[in-house]
């Protein structure tokens, strides 16, 4: 057992280099072309969509629980309201004249 | 540490990079030459994965062959602390992407079927929970803590690489050491500070 944290961090192992690392990097450049005085931070619609994807970005887990919890309350607000409480002041006469459904109309005269 | 400055004679990093600018080959395969190991041992550190080590190295510097003209040295920058950025960057991405789970060659490595004597296997569980723990700690932390303790980077160019002030460097590594150590501890492998005071 360690009495110090760097004296532990110093037995950390840190693999060999692999065997042709950097052949493989040359050779996986020597085909490529360059792209010389492209802007890589050139505001096209694709990078500002990105940005706004980022920007909205949260974890699965969190944005199940804020659907759930979104729903929830939905369901809540759903079941114990109505139009009265919906639209204050508004009176009973008032709500069915907004309720009434003519279907006395004729299709005519609408078109 | 940074090897910049080791060469003597040889072309600097930045007029390598000046003429990899220009299309020239050997300059990007003596840059290749001169820092992929250095950048592998980074990238390992942050992954803790071979494989994705090497990509993340492979990657990191073909994005240098298609686009050299975005490092520019007239900043002030040199061609290290700028490429540690790009490769730290790359491998946050990638253990971003990847699934939750034990890292591979920490497994792989409690794993290995050789035989060995009892203080052999001890020291290789103690250096795989140490790197686990090391793993577990949040990316900025952990990198905060690679470049200053392992790449032996000065505060001042780990800030940099990670864009933050120094303080705020500091303020990430005391964290980084607050909590390995506290982890360390859970696992046996620190001493309670109570038992080595006394």
């Amino acid at each position: 057992m360690f009495s110090d944290l760097d004296q532990i961090l110093k037995m950390r192992k840190t693999p060999d280099v692999p065997e042709g690392l950097s052949a493989r990097i040359v050779a996986a450049a020597a085909h490529r072309s360059q792209n010389l005085g492209l802007d890589d931070d050139a505001y096209g619609l694709a990078a500002f969509w990105t940005d706004i994807q980022s920007m909205f970005k949260i974890p699965a887990p969190a944005f199940a629980f804020g659907v759930f919890v979104l729903f929830m309350l939905g369901m809540v607000v759903g079941s114990s309201a109505d139009l009265i409480n919906v639209l204050p002041g508004i009176t009973q006469d008032q709500l069915a004249g907004f309720m009434f459904i003519d279907d006395g109309f004729v299709v005519g005269e609408w078109v | 540490m940074v090897n910049g400055d080791r060469q003597g004679a040889q072309d600097s990093d930045e007029s390598l990079v000046v003429r990899i600018c220009n299309g020239d080959h050997q300059a990007f395969a003596e840059l290749v030459q001169r820092h992929s190991g250095l950048f592998f041992h980074a990238a390992y550190r942050m992954c803790a994965n071979n494989e994705e080590a090497e990509d993340i190295v492979q990657d990191a510097f073909l994005k240098l062959w298609d686009k050299p003209d975005v490092f520019d040295p007239a900043k002030g920058a040199k061609f290290t602390t700028w490429f540690y950025r790009v490769v730290i960057n790359l491998a946050i991405d990638r253990t971003r992407r990847r699934k939750p789970q034990s890292h591979p060659d920490v497994l792989d490595y409690m794993a290995d079927k050789t035989p060995l004597a009892d203080e052999q296997y001890e020291k290789k569980g103690r250096e795989a929970s140490l790197e686990s723990a090391i793993q577990r700690l949040p990316e900025r932390q952990r990198a905060a803590l690679n470049l200053c303790f392992y790449e032996g980077l000065s505060n001042k160019d780990a800030a940099e690489i990670l864009g933050v002030g120094v303080k705020g460097l500091e303020s990430l590594l005391m964290r980084a050491k607050k909590e390995l150590k506290q982890d360390l501890k859970t696992r046996g492998l620190i001493e309670e500070e109570e038992r080595t005071g006394s």
